[in-house]
């Protein structure tokens, strides 16, 4: 095989490569054909002398129409962003798209779901809604799990006036925004935070340490934790920095040993969370009598968390945000069961919420009865749509502003997104079996069980 | 004085097995003079090979799952060598640097998408060694890590052992300081070149195997540590492995003590990765062939 035999092959490894990491199959063109009919009056010979004026003219092309309804997906399929969540909402998504084409579409269309891997680079965010808006030319967009990546798609799809429903990105600013096309149904770090901080409160803890991810999520999740911790009074916290792809928390695990705070955070997506747990519970830091743990949202990937923390996991409390077992309706039920025949997998909340904002994007569509954007958008404001995580509304909207005295991320925002706290109390429990145990009007455990 | 002690502790454990996989990577650099920006996959591919050999053996004491992860990966780097880095050494390519950088950036991007595609986003990890922590009086560690740090000592001695105890060990050193000189008294360069890649392959896989259980395995977790071993094997000088024991015990230290006593805890650990980077600077501003670095005649 010659010199240049192998670079071809080297250059095709390269380029399969490129293949496989791209972030999914581009739509082919939609090839439309059209006919042009053109009238021709004659002018006829009449006893009377009659002027007639002949006129050509030439009918007007018909309108292309298109065969099905495209809509974007967008989210993290690869590193540096949380691509296990990014994956289950693509699933998610799909998942939606597959039953409202099987029940016949929408507006009696099939629906085609393009999802662009935006890496959970700002960048790449931009490029991927750019891209789904003005060369797959989508009527709506839904899904993203990265804050600082539905920063920027937002600030896209309000150039070009497309809707938008996020899944979950937690970000006030994204609300706060107050564009008219972009709607969520995630809580607000402002809302989030506060079932949290209220849960330390009330469990009389005074000191605190949040070992966070270094991105625009946690930075903002750190500010929003500590100020409101110190409206309660409760002033001895601390915030440590990491980067998402940490490995060895040992360092820094041994420095907090020095003075071990009530209660420990692990606030980063990923397999960071876990690492950082069981680092921790090596150490002797947490969890124990003196000092609790508190892991990321990740730690209802009960399979993965136990896999990977063993028996560290018990006593660890997290905030879940979606549905616990205990509050499921049918539409839950059926989406859990669904996902997990289908994918193999028990989803988490991120799939659910991804789920569900399919579903409200497509609502949207059929109750507008056209994919014109101001007719989507109106149909959303007002909607009042069940989905497996609830009854969905926005409250404040285009006709009823964010009034003064509520915080402006209040706008399209679902005013009543379901975050609880949950606390495994066994090993290798089930996260559907974990007892909620915040806010307390729906615990079904004590509000929390030391080791 | 315990904290500096333990900061001490962990800093070494870490660093013997920073010197592990940053060993495989010097040794493929001294023998086919090519960087293997694919190290990190083979990393990657030992702590799935532990993963699976595991869950399918399951009756198999986790340590017996390292030699075999690092048998596999060391297989896959032989197959590799064998086709796509040969040609360079039979001058059949006509921009051999070019040609290499290019080449194994390929691969690496293909096997971390493949492993993406074939094992799925999610974490795994293989079951612990040994379960809980170990005492040494004034620290405590985890029994995984110190098991792992304890193993990668005893294979680096070994290594030594074979460099410069065996025929082959010496081959190699052969290869490494003049490849022409070692051809005119019989050793065949390109075997030695399959030898050594297929070692430094199996050096990282066995590294990614031992590491599987403290830190969990996912498509990209070969990043990270291939990255380090890059500044590892430049700090203690390229090519020369006394120099990347040396370097990855370093830079094991500094990551440790850094973090620990950084003023700013807030930034300690987003820093961690820069403290030896700053070594790295000082030491190459002083000797800019590394710690043990030769210069090229």
């Amino acid at each position: 095989m010659n010199g240049r035999r192998i670079f071809g092959l080297c250059s095709m490894v390269l380029v399969l490569s490129f293949i496989i990491a791209a972030c999914g199959p581009a739509p082919t063109p939609e090839v439309v054909e059209v006919e042009k009919e053109v009238e021709v009056t004659k002018v006829v010979e009449v006893e009377k002398e009659v002027e007639v004026e002949v006129v050509v003219t030439a009918t007007p092309e018909p309108e292309a129409e298109a065969e099905t309804i495209l809509i974007g997906g967008f989210g993290p399929l690869s590193a540096p962003g949380s691509y296990q969540a990014g994956t289950e909402m693509r699933q998610a998504c799909e998942m939606a798209v597959d039953e409202v084409n099987e029940a016949g579409g929408v507006l009696g269309k099939q629906v085609e779901l393009i999802f662009g891997d935006t890496e959970g680079l700002p960048e790449r965010g931009t490029a991927v809604t750019e891209r789904l808006i003005t060369q797959n030319k989508v009527v709506g967009l839904t899904g993203e799990y990265h804050s600082g990546v539905g920063l920027t798609e937002m600030e896209v799809a309000h150039k070009y006036g497309v809707p938008v429903v996020f899944a979950e990105p937690w970000a006030d600013e994204v609300t706060a925004s107050g564009y008219p096309e972009i709607f969520r149904i995630a809580p607000s770090i402002e809302f989030y935070s506060s079932i949290a901080t209220n849960y330390i409160a009330a469990v009389g803890w005074e000191s605190a340490v949040f070992v966070v991810e270094d991105s625009d999520y946690g930075h903002l999740q750190a500010e929003e934790w500590v100020a409101q911790l110190e409206e309660m009074g409760i002033t001895d916290t601390e915030v440590i920095f990491a980067d998402p792809a940490t490995e060895d928390f040992t360092p820094i695990l041994q420095r907090i040993q020095q003075d071990p705070p009530d209660m420990l955070a692990g606030v980063i997506t990923g397999v960071g969370n876990n690492r950082m747990l069981r680092q921790a519970c090596e150490l002797g830091l947490a969890p124990t009598a003196e000092t609790a743990y508190y892991a990321s949202v990740d730690a209802q990937y009960s399979d993965e968390f136990w896999e990977s923390v063993g028996d560290c996991g018990q006593y660890v409390f997290f905030t879940y945000v979606g549905l616990p077992e205990a509050l499921w309706n049918e539409k839950t039920g059926a989406f859990m069961s669904s996902f997990e025949e289908r994918y193999g997998h028990r989803p988490g909340g991120s799939a659910m919420a991804a789920y569900d904002a399919t579903y409200l994007l497509l609502e949207g569509i059929e109750q507008a009865g056209s994919t014109e954007p101001e007719a989507i958008i109106e149909v959303l404001e007002n909607i009042q749509y069940t989905g497996a995580m609830g009854d969905f509304w926005f409250e404040y909207t285009s006709d009823n502003p964010v009034p003064d005295d509520e915080p402006a991320w209040m706008w399209h925002q679902w005013p009543t997104p379901n975050t609880y706290i949950q606390q495994y109390t066994e090993v290798n429990q089930a996260a559907g079996d974990a007892n909620v145990v915040f806010p307390t009007e729906r615990a079904t455990g004590s509000l929390y069980t030391s080791p | 004085m315990k904290y500096f002690l333990s900061l001490c502790t962990t800093g070494l454990i870490m660093g013997v097995i920073y010197a592990l996989m940053a060993l495989g990577l010097t040794l493929i650099f001294s023998i086919l003079r090519v960087i293997n920006f694919a190290h990190g996959e083979f990393y990657m591919l030992g702590g799935y090979a532990a993963y699976y050999i595991l869950g399918t053996f399951t009756g198999l004491h986790p340590l017996l799952a390292v030699p075999v992860a690092g048998l596999i990966a060391a297989l896959i780097g032989l197959a590799f060598e064998l086709v796509f880095l040969r040609p360079i050494h039979q001058d059949r390519i006509e921009r051999p640097d070019e040609y290499a950088v290019l080449v194994t950036f390929g691969l690496s991007f293909f096997v971390m998408n493949l492993a993406l595609a074939v094992f799925g986003p999610y974490p795994h990890r293989p079951p612990s060694f040994f379960e809980g922590a170990v005492n040494l009086g004034i620290v405590r560690v985890s029994a995984d890590r110190l098991t792992a740090s304890a193993l990668s000592l005893i294979l680096l001695g070994l290594l030594l052992l074979v460099i410069n105890k065996t025929w082959v060990g010496k081959a190699l050193r052969a290869v490494s300081q003049d490849k022409d000189a070692a051809a005119v008294v019989g050793i065949n360069q390109l075997s030695m070149n399959t030898t050594a890649f297929a070692l430094g392959a199996g050096l990282a896989g066995v590294a990614g195997a031992l590491l599987a259980p403290s830190f969990s395995v996912t498509p990209d977790v070969g990043a990270v540590p291939s990255t380090r071993s890059y500044v590892i094997i430049v700090l203690g000088g390229m090519g020369s492995i006394p120099g990347s024991i040396l370097g990855g015990v370093l830079i094991g230290l500094v990551e440790s003590l850094g973090a620990g006593y950084f003023p700013d805890p807030s930034r300690a650990l987003n820093y961690k990765t820069v403290f030896g980077l700053v070594i790295f600077a000082l030491v190459l501003l002083f000797r800019p062939t590394g710690l043990f670095g030769r210069e090229e005649s």
